[in-house]
């Protein structure tokens, strides 16, 4: 296994709508399922997440509500709002354009400079 | 959207903080939990599984406060916390706050309260329904100058005018008011036809209008009362409908209390009582001549002032049908607002003045907040120490701008309510000054003056507020925590602002010390301006007398003759004379042919302001006759027909001339000619701030006297005053019949009360730049 990333600053959200755009999920689920995701190469605070998570819903990118967990106990749930949905594709294609210029930047050699 | 829904959770959180509270900590613990049973999934003992849960996760508390501050919820509790904190510092200095609070207070009421007096002169809506639908009506003379119609003319544009929806009709009328039965008042009243509030569209603000019925005689015992009489004669007595109380010898019903706002539109008026059109036109020729009717009327909705306009130039052309030619008789449809909203050239200069004491009282407010300020910054300094430690302790910036900003704004709304307070308790006083200025401004706390306050107190204290806070929290950690004495560290930027607010409000005190100067300096003027007659010692008193018993003129005039020798008999009396119109009081105008100097030239017709004296009113007076002679006890209703101008007249009409020996006359009865026998030094008549104007006057015994005069009594020392004051002795010659002014001085000073305001305020202003000097060290 790979020596664990911590996360940097200002992905955790991206993150989290992610992780929440592919189904509804409580907060330990979504702790799971970026982890499932990332294969375990992500460390994630969990006490950071749920400041996270009501950041963003304040926001109003996700919505919660309470439902039934796997173990038949009451969990919140939350899900990806329309605005959240435009905020992730607005985010990842920022990402990727970053990780392209930061890659090209990085992976310069002297001869093309 | 977001803005909108960001708001709702703010809200959610801050009012169902426990709900909140409750879901935080249940869904926290779902996720310890859930955690911990993966955990024993894996093997791991159940005690074991919690702990590590536990430990991973990290501090829960932490974990809720980042939530709580996610939402907002914390907002509140900071700010009261803030609350409590900075009472705390304000009690802590108490001499600081008193004079910050002070300051203030001085700044915000005396802007507060000129607001109040502004709204009310221009800046609420006219007190109307719709006032854009409602116009005057009024009729033209010979010479096509308006006129206030007759009655007749009034009925027939009821009668007749299809483009109005209401037509009102208002005339004048004296009422004596008696609340003991002992002495009478003489109050301005106006007679209304029972359309008149529905007309205006207005409602009254206790009781009910009159009704339809009540225009009836023998029907029409009721009356409605301006809001000031209601107030000052009435104790705002909110039972008053109902009542009865006794006008005129007669036992009448309050039905209704007028609103206030009305009060700049219908000045001076105390009682309004329902118009009988049959009785008043019968009147007959009381005072300048014909009894008139005011018309105010409403259009129908989409009437055109135009098409109103040629409608009653039919109605008219239809009434006199003989003379087309001729100027008058015309009935001339004007707007009604348009002569608020542009009034003449006294009531502009009227205005501009409250304008620039509204622009004295903002100077006034830069200058107690930049004083304030200053004091901030001084403070600032020496809770350096107090702030480098918070923030070493990990307080943000933000944090604590927040929190030292909370406690500027609360000096400044303590400043602010105490200023609002203030000007609550002198509303009156301020009233009085104000509607001295321009008539019929008022000031009064509601509302929009309370809003008003309050929004000059938080944006001064956002603005000069922050500058201090700036300061205090730039502070350099490591210099500050190492200083030992809590002066040491005032930062250069710190005092060059201090110096930059002391050069701000050194700079408006001198625009302030030069404007009250100027201003104390037209003050004297108008106080020592010759005033054209000596009010020391003089007492006045008004007389109105009823229709039946003196309806014949030389009745009238032997009855003032009567008058005036019971008068000057009575001790201590020096001197006593009749006028219709005292000092101050205006007087009625009338169109004048003036006899004109060169040879052959046709006579000038001039609108002039004009007077009945008696023989003795000038003495009286002790008003300087430069040139003739006053009027003699023989110039009588037989003899030839006299007149004695003054100064400005003399001047204007007779330039290089003596005009002694000249003529003028009544442009409506032209062959009269009366010769000039004397001039007098000029007075003002209205107005001590006004411009001095042309003024003829003439012998009672040779005009019309009216049921309505004046008696100005000289008495030989003060001493003397309420001796003659008794008003007892004018029952004693009229048969119960006369009604006494309330006022038995003419005013010297009163009119003055604006620029006294004004130079009251300038003073405040000025006063208010000392506390400064404790900032200057």
């Amino acid at each position: 296994m790979d020596k664990q990333l911590d996360l940097l600053q200002g992905t955790l959200d991206m993150l989290i709508l992610k992780a929440v755009s592919l189904g509804p999920l409580h907060g330990y689920g979504i702790l799971l399922r970026i982890q499932q995701i990332s294969k375990d190469r992500l460390e994630i605070q969990q006490g950071s997440l749920y400041p996270a998570l009501y950041r963003l819903e304040h926001q109003g990118w996700i919505a919660s509500e309470w439902g039934e967990s796997e173990n038949k106990r009451k969990a919140k749930y939350y899900r990806l709002t329309a605005a959240g949905k435009r905020k992730l594709q607005t985010e990842t294609e920022n990402w990727n354009r970053m990780a392209n210029v930061m890659a090209g930047i990085l992976g310069a050699k002297p001869e093309e400079v | 959207m977001t803005q909108w829904s960001r708001f709702r959770s703010w809200l959610r959180a801050t009012l169902r903080r426990s709900r909140m509270e409750s879901e935080m900590d249940a869904e926290l613990r779902f996720h310890v939990e859930a955690y911990a049973e993966d955990l024993m999934r894996g093997g791991v003992a159940r005690h074991e599984a919690m702990r590590r849960a536990r430990l991973e996760f990290g501090g829960i508390e932490r974990a809720k406060e980042e939530c709580r501050e996610a939402r907002g919820a914390n907002l509140v509790e900071s700010l009261m916390q803030d609350l409590k904190y900075g009472l705390r510092m304000l009690r802590k200095s108490p001499g600081f706050t008193a004079v910050a609070v002070l300051t203030l207070a001085l700044g915000i009421g005396a802007n507060a309260a000129i607001f109040g007096l502004v709204d009310s002169a221009f800046l609420r809506a006219l007190p109307f329904r719709e006032p854009d639908r409602l116009v005057h009506v009024w009729t033209t003379d010979a010479g096509g100058d308006l006129h206030t119609p007759s009655p007749a003319e009034y009925v027939a544009l009821r009668k007749n005018g299809e483009s109005f929806e209401q037509i009102a009709g208002t005339g004048w009328a004296d009422n004596f008011y008696s609340s003991d039965d002992s002495s009478w008042q003489n109050l301005s009243g106006l007679l209304v036809t029972p359309n008149w509030l529905p007309t205006l569209g207005v409602q009254p603000l206790l009781g009910r209008n009159f009704l339809d019925r009540e225009e009836t005689a023998g029907q029409d015992a009721v009356v409605i009362l301006s809001y000031d009489c209601w107030r000052a004669r009435f104790h705002a007595d909110p039972r008053i409908t109902g009542k009865q109380i006794v006008v005129n010898r007669r036992t009448v019903t309050v039905v209704g209390v007028l609103p206030q706002s009305l009060g700049p539109f219908y000045q001076n008026i105390e009682i309004f009582a329902p118009l009988v059109l049959d009785s008043y036109a019968s009147q007959g020729k009381l005072r300048a001549g014909i009894v008139r009717v005011q018309i105010v009327a409403r259009l129908k909705p989409g009437v055109m002032v135009e098409q109103a306009r040629s409608e009653t130039e039919v109605i008219a052309r239809l009434r006199n049908p003989g003379a087309p030619s001729d100027q008058s008789g015309h009935l001339v449809v004007e707007d009604f607002a348009e002569e608020f909203r542009h009034p003449g050239p006294t009531g502009q200069n009227a205005r501009r003045g409250l304008w620039m004491m509204a622009g004295a009282a903002g100077v006034v407010l830069l200058i107690a907040c930049a004083n304030v300020a200053s004091l901030l910054l001084a403070r600032g300094v020496k809770r350096r120490r107090e702030v480098a430690v918070r923030s070493a302790l990990g307080c943000s910036r933000g944090r604590m701008i927040r929190q030292l900003l909370t406690e500027n704004a609360l000096l400044f709304l303590c400043g602010g309510s105490l200023g609002l307070v203030v000007a609550r308790w002198s509303e009156e006083i301020i009233t009085k000054a104000g509607s001295g200025m321009v008539p019929g401004t008022y000031l009064q706390i509601d509302g929009r003056v309370f809003a008003a306050g309050l929004v000059v107190s938080l944006l001064s204290a956002l603005f000069f507020g922050m500058i201090p806070v700036w300061h205090a929290t730039r502070v350099n950690l490591n210099d500050s925590l190492k200083d030992a004495g809590p002066n040491a560290a005032s930062g250069s930027r710190s005092r060059r602002s201090r110096n930059l607010l002391v050069a701000f409000q050194i700079a408006l005190g001198m625009v302030l010390l030069v404007g009250f100067g100027l201003l104390f300096r037209s003050l004297l003027h108008v106080e020592s301006a010759a005033m054209g007659y000596d009010p020391r010692n003089v007492l006045t008193a008004t007389v109105a007398l009823p229709t039946s018993p003196y309806a014949d003129p030389s009745a009238r005039t032997r009855l003032m003759r009567e008058a005036i020798d019971r008068v000057r008999l009575m001790t201590g009396v020096e001197s006593a004379g009749i006028t219709d119109s005292l000092p101050m009081e205006g007087a009625d105008s009338a169109r004048l042919r003036i006899e004109v100097p060169s040879p052959g030239a046709t006579p000038m017709k001039e609108e002039i302001w004009f007077l009945s004296v008696s023989p003795e009113y000038f003495s009286t007076l002790k008003t300087p006759m430069p040139e003739g002679r006053p009027f003699r006890d023989w110039d009588s209703h037989e003899s030839s027909p006299v007149a004695i101008i003054n100064q400005t007249f003399a001047k204007q009409y007779f330039p290089g001339t003596n005009p002694l020996g000249y003529h003028v006359a009544f442009a409506d009865s032209p062959t009269t000619w009366r010769e000039i026998v004397g001039v007098v030094s000029d007075f003002r008549q209205r107005n001590p701030e006004e411009d001095l104007r042309a003024l003829a006057y003439f012998p009672l015994a040779q005009t019309l006297p009216s049921g309505r005069w004046s008696m100005a009594i000289r008495v030989r020392a003060s001493s003397d005053v309420a001796n003659v004051a008794q008003r007892q002795w004018i029952r004693s010659f009229t048969g119960n019949w006369v009604a006494c002014s309330s006022r038995f001085r003419i005013p010297s000073r009163s009119p003055c009360a604006g620029q006294l305001l004004r130079c009251w305020l300038l003073s405040v202003g000025w006063r208010s730049c000392w506390p400064s000097s404790a900032s200057l060290e």
